[in-house]
């Protein structure tokens, strides 16, 4: 019986979960069933949050490694991340008690001064990405490319002010390519991942999302 | 009488937490007319017929009658790319992006985990090292296991390690930075995107290309499609991604599901062209050509 349970109660719980949700999207319910809904979709955030811990804890074991090992070109950067992660457990946790929390001065100094030009390092590095694959995608070797190339430019000359002053038709016709043409092409794609999530939805239903045969 | 219901009121302070805890489970003031919600009667019946349309090739299947179903080159090139890291020496790069299992890209998340069953399998059979980066931290218990039962049903269950399960942050960028940097130091033979990528999506295709990977990708998030279209060998384009986790079962049966989602696409099509012979008819005026 236990290994019953061990085996298809987690199936059946996820079950039950689903139907539950679908009720409460597709029927009117009375409010209570409705704010359980919500509730439990409440919880799972707050589960998904003891998760970033596990986490942490995970980040934390992995880099110790290559600082006890002094593995070559890595343990550098573990020193650094396992620094900068009890710098930033500390003073968080000095927030929280201070009562300022994340305002905590030394916090928000981490933030402002070390994560947000991080982040923003990385996400400019896109633009030369950006950049080489645009290279790849204009390279004329046939017709089709050659197409390509010429939406492109009047996509580019639409969103940028001198196109413009060039000729004022950039603008409506860059326009009318990314209302009709482009989402043309995009809807397909949306149709289609919609039916392959309530395939998937199916399979895990049907307990059918077993894999290793 | 009046005086009782004056001091069972919200605004009695003593009060206050009863009403706060029973506010949850208040009976809904207003009553709603219909039983299906106004809006959703059409994702009802579109629902209902894929459901019982899946089911019914699923028992089909199992009754032995055979389903044809395409060739996804994106999944059947997972085989050869492994095949070339082996040859080469060097791992094979598994990531598929970051978020939360609760979220709207949950089912992308799956299908990806689904897929990763698979390339661990293979990875087990032909004895090559398989790296997961990823900043799902909910998914860590599962890729460790996914991971595991891979390698050992593949035949190598010494071969798994846990230090090449990588959960590395749920930060975008730092992910991004932290899965690039994995690429070019562990010099990855292959390198396998699947999941509901954004911004990183790029950062990785092009990192992997200066690695000279082989790279396979797949999404369902249709504004990062075109950057895998350019720089990758092959693409797992939306639906093809759910339908490479349902043939990763390795199930014929599982497999037949896809028939469903087949129709689906059929009276959506049939949908689209109905309203665009309706628009058109209310366009031109149709009780005016009637009168005609």
């Amino acid at each position: 019986m236990s290994s019953m349970i061990r085996r298809h109660g987690p199936y059946l719980t996820i079950t039950l979960l689903i139907v539950f949700f679908f009720i409460t999207y597709l029927f009117t319910t009375p409010q209570p069933v409705q704010l359980f809904g919500t509730q439990l979709v409440q919880w799972a955030s707050v589960v998904g949050y003891f998760a970033i811990l596990v986490g942490t804890i995970d980040i934390v074991i992995f880099h110790l490694k290559p600082l006890r090992s002094r593995e070559s070109g890595q343990w550098q950067y573990s020193a650094v991340l396992l620094i900068i992660t009890a710098i930033g457990l500390v003073t968080g946790t000095a927030g929280v008690f201070s009562g300022a929390g994340i305002n905590y001065q030394p916090f928000a100094w981490l933030y402002n001064a070390i994560y947000v030009p991080s982040n923003a390092t990385v996400y400019a590095i896109l633009v030369f990405y950006i950049a080489s694959a645009s290279y790849r995608a204009f390279r004329i070797k046939n017709a089709q490319a050659a197409f390509l190339v010429l939406v492109g430019f009047i996509i580019m000359f639409a969103d940028i002010g001198v196109g413009y002053v060039i000729w004022p038709g950039f603008v409506p016709l860059g326009n009318w390519i990314n209302t009709y043409p482009v989402a043309a092409a995009f809807r397909p794609i949306i149709i289609g991942s919609g039916l392959g999530v309530i395939i998937t939805g199916l399979r895990a239903l049907l307990g059918r999302d077993v894999y290793g045969r | 009488m009046e005086s009782v219901k004056s001091i069972l009121t919200e605004d009695n302070p003593l009060l206050r937490p009863v009403f706060a805890f029973s506010a949850p489970f208040a009976v809904a003031q207003q009553p709603t007319l219909g039983i299906i919600n106004p809006g959703r009667a059409a994702t009802l019946v579109l629902l209902l017929t894929i459901f019982i349309l899946g089911y019914v090739f699923i028992t089909q299947a199992q009754k032995g009658k055979k389903f044809p179903i395409r060739k996804i080159a994106g999944f059947e090139a997972i085989k050869e790319a492994i095949g070339r890291a082996v040859e080469t020496g060097r791992p094979v790069l598994y990531t598929f992006s970051y978020g939360n299992l609760y979220g709207g890209y949950a089912p992308q998340f799956m299908a990806s985990l689904g897929i990763l069953s698979y390339v661990s399998k293979l990875a087990g059979q032909y004895d090559a090292r398989v790296i997961t980066t990823f900043g799902v931290p909910e998914a860590i218990p599962m890729v460790e296991e996914i991971m595991r039962e891979g390698y050992r049903i593949g035949g190598r269950p010494d071969a798994y390690t846990q230090n090449d399960v990588r959960y590395q942050t749920f930060e975008q960028f730092a992910y991004a930075a932290a899965t690039q940097a994995t690429i070019l130091r562990e010099k990855v033979a292959t390198n396998i995107m699947i999941g509901p990528f954004a911004a990183e999506a790029l950062i990785f295709a092009e990192t992997g290309a200066a690695a000279g990977a082989i790279q396979i990708a797949g999404t369902a998030r249709e504004t990062q499609v075109p950057f895998f279209v350019l720089v990758c060998d092959y693409v797992l384009i939306a639906e093809e991604m759910f339908a490479a986790a349902a043939l990763a079962t390795g199930d014929e049966s599982t497999a037949a599901v896809l028939g469903a989602e087949d129709v689906g696409k059929f009276i959506s099509i049939a949908l689209i062209l109905l309203g665009i012979g309706l628009l058109t008819l209310l366009k031109l005026n149709l009780g005016a050509l009637l009168s005609i």
